[in-house]
C-alpha cells in the first residue's frame, strides 16, 4: 500500500488500519463481472484486491488508457508500464475520455 | 520538415519568456531533459499547461519559471502533494502562481480542438462540479439538436508543445508506443513543437500500437537519451517509483529543494553538449 498526506494508516490496536478496511470494504463492491474506471492509490489497491479474490474477471479501466489491466503487482500511478504490459488495449486520452 | 537540433539549440530556439508551453506525457514518456533545460536556461513567466502537473512542473514551478499553471489533477502519483506547486500558490514562493484548473477530460478535449482547427469542445463533464465556478474557461452550452445542457471549454493552442518519444528516423519522423496519452494532440494544437527521443534510426521498425506523428507536423527533434527519467520511456527502462516517492522528501523544504536542483540539474550535462 502507498502512503500519501491523507492516508490514515495508524493501527486500529486491532491487527489493521482504516485505509485497509476501506479498501477491502471497497473491494467487496465490486461484483464479478463488472468493469471498474479505477483512481491511484487506494482505490487501485481495492480493484485489485477484488481482481485476485472473488472477481478474477473483473475489468480495471485506468484513465491512462490501459483497458483491462492485469498487474501481478500493485502500481504506483496510474500509467505504470506494468498496466500498459498487461492491458487489452492502451487507446489514448481523449478516446478513454470521450 | 523537422530539423534535428541538439536539445540545447532547440530549447534557445523554440521556448520564449512569456509563452505558452506544453510538456506532455502522461505518467509515460514525460519530457523531464527538456524541461531542465528550460530551467538551465532560465526562462520566465511561462503559462505552463500540462494534464497531471507532475513532478516535472513542480520543478520549473519551483525554479521560478512559470507565472500560471493550466492543469489538470495537481499531484503526485500514488504520494501525495506537489510541495513546489502548494507553496507557490498558497506563499507565492518563489513567485506568484495563477492557476486554470480543468479535469483531464477537459484538458484532452480543449487540445482535440486545438488541433482540430475549432474554438472549442462540447463534453459532458464538470456538471455537478465546484470547478465551474472557479474556472472561468468552462461554461454551458445547449445542444441545438436534442436541447441537452452540455459543457464547452475553449481550444489549447500552446505556443510551443514539448514531448519524448521512442524513437525519431534521421528525416525527423517520430514514433512512440505504450501509453501515448495526449501527446499527439498537443503537439498538432501548438504552433511549434520540440520532440525529445531516446535514439536516432535510420529506418522506423514498426511496434504493436505505435503513434506516428510525421516530420512535416513536427519543428524540431532532439536527441536526449533517459530523457523521460524518472518517468520512463517504454522498451527502453521502467518509471523509477523510487525517485517519485523520494521527491515528497527532497521537494517539501525550500532549501533541500534549492540545493538538490541546484546540484543535480542545473550543471549541464556533457551529453547534451551541442
Amino acid at each position: 500500500m502507498t502512503t500519501t498526506d491523507h492516508h490514515d494508516n495508524s493501527d486500529t490496536g486491532l491487527g489493521w488500519t482504516a485505509d485497509e478496511m476501506m479498501t477491502v470494504a471497497a473491494a467487496r463492491q465490486l461484483k464479478p463481472g463488472t468493469s471498474c474506471f479505477v483512481g491511484i492509490g487506494l482505490p487501485s489497491t481495492a480493484s485489485n484486491l477484488a481482481r485476485a479474490t472473488h472477481a478474477p474477471h473483473h475489468t480495471l479501466i485506468y484513465e491512462s488508457g490501459c483497458l483491462g489491466a492485469r498487474p501481478d503487482r500493485l502500481p504506483l500511478s496510474i500509467g505504470d508500464g506494468i498496466l500498459a504490459d498487461t492491458a487489452l488495449a492502451v487507446i489514448t486520452v481523449p478516446d478513454v475520455f470521450n | 520538415m523537422a530539423r534535428l537540433l541538439s536539445l540545447r539549440a532547440a530549447v534557445a530556439e523554440l521556448v520564449h519568456d512569456g509563452d505558452m508551453v506544453a510538456l506532455e506525457g502522461f505518467t509515460h514518456l514525460i519530457p523531464f531533459a527538456a524541461a531542465h533545460e528550460v530551467i538551465r536556461q532560465g526562462r520566465r513567466d511561462l503559462v505552463l499547461v500540462r494534464l497531471t502537473p507532475d513532478l516535472i512542473y513542480d520543478q520549473m514551478i519551483g525554479m521560478g519559471c512559470a507565472r500560471k499553471l493550466v492543469f489538470s489533477w495537481g499531484g503526485n502519483p500514488g504520494v501525495g502533494s506537489l510541495h513546489r506547486f502548494r507553496d507557490a500558490v498558497t506563499t507565492g514562493w518563489p513567485t506568484r502562481l495563477e492557476v486554470e484548473e480543468h479535469s483531464h477530460a477537459g484538458m484532452a478535449n480543449r487540445y482535440v480542438a486545438g488541433a482540430s482547427g475549432l474554438p472549442f469542445a462540447v463534453m459532458r463533464g464538470y456538471r455537478g462540479t465546484d470547478l465551474m465556478k472557479q474556472t472561468a474557461t468552462i461554461a454551458s452550452i445547449t445542444c441545438p439538436f436534442t436541447g441537452e445542457e452540455l459543457t464547452a471549454v475553449p481550444a489549447l493552442n500552446p505556443d510551443v508543445t514539448v514531448i519524448h518519444a521512442q524513437r525519431a528516423d534521421t528525416d525527423g519522423n517520430i514514433q512512440m508506443w505504450g501509453i501515448t496519452g495526449v501527446q499527439k494532440e498537443a503537439v498538432l494544437a501548438a504552433k511549434r513543437s520540440l520532440v525529445t527521443v531516446e535514439e536516432i534510426v535510420d529506418v522506423l521498425t514498426p511496434v504493436p500500437g505505435q503513434v506516428i506523428l510525421p516530420t512535416w507536423a513536427i519543428t524540431a527533434v532532439a536527441l536526449a537519451p533517459g530523457g523521460a527519467h524518472p518517468s520512463y520511456a517504454h522498451g527502453y527502462y521502467d518509471r523509477d517509483n523510487t525517485f517519485y516517492v523520494q521527491w515528497d522528501q527532497i521537494s517539501r523544504d525550500r532549501d533541500t529543494f534549492t540545493d538538490w536542483m541546484t546540484h543535480h540539474i542545473l550543471p549541464q550535462p556533457e551529453t547534451l553538449a551541442s
